[in-house]
């Protein structure tokens, strides 16, 4: 009973958690902080233009 | 019986039945411990088991000379404390929870391990982050692709890939 349910789930929980930590580990290696760091803020200016045109368009009819 | 230090080389190596046993000797009395700081018998029976599956994830990095009691119990008290942060109870946690019933130096030196801290700052991650890391770093998908198949726009992907970048970074930091 107890080998059935509750060690399988800490087994599957415990494997799952050890998947993560390979990926985070190699995870640093793939990606530079600067290079991030401008492609996040250039992902938030490119969401952003859209609205910044819509208000601008907006206010030049008043 | 078989000693606990027997039985951690046993699960470091691999062995499923010594984890068994180790549950079969600790974990009544690590709920024990969990209820006096959670209150509560379901979530602290939730801490336990969540304890055991960060053993079993870092197993091959126990020591056997360590205290295996030190290690569970530091590792539930931890778990505890993030679920009374999570229900708000305690917005300032306070300073008075329960000592584990262990060796104060062992909890010290368990609760320095990198590689516990590192997989219990996993093991808080939401399960967007957590899809999205395994699909970038394991998997080698490009974000378009990860953006793609998470219904998220690239934007979003590497935004939220480089906060956990950024939070894994910090964790450590300050856990170290």
């Amino acid at each position: 009973m107890m080998r059935d349910d509750y060690l399988n789930e800490i087994i599957h929980r415990g494997n799952e958690l050890a998947m993560l930590e390979q990926a985070a580990l190699t995870f640093p290696k793939k990606t530079s902080p600067v290079r991030w760091i401008v492609a996040a803020a250039c992902s938030v200016l490119i969401s952003l233009i859209p609205s910044v045109c819509s208000a601008q368009a907006f206010f030049q009819m008043i | 019986m078989t000693e606990d230090r027997e039985l951690v080389a046993l699960l470091k190596a691999g062995n499923e039945d010594a984890l068994e046993q180790l549950i079969m000797r600790w974990r009544s009395r690590a709920e024990t411990y969990a209820v006096s700081i959670l209150h509560d018998t379901q979530t602290a029976e939730d801490a336990v088991q969540e304890a055991f599956s960060r053993i079993y994830a870092a197993r091959a990095s126990l020591d056997e000379d360590r205290s295996f009691p030190a290690y569970l119990y530091t590792i539930v008290k931890r778990i505890c404390i993030d679920e009374l942060r999570k229900q708000r109870r305690f917005p300032e946690l306070p300073g008075d929870l329960p000592d584990p019933p262990v060796d104060s130096a062992e909890t010290e030196y368990i609760r320095g391990l990198e590689r516990l801290n590192r997989i219990h700052l996993l093991a808080n991650l939401d399960e967007t982050d957590r899809k999205l890391l395994l699909a970038f770093s394991l998997e080698g998908k490009p974000t378009k692709q990860i953006a793609r198949d998470m219904n998220l726009s690239d934007g979003q992907v590497r935004v939220r890939l480089h906060r956990i970048r950024r939070k894994l970074k910090k964790g450590m930091n300050d856990d170290a």
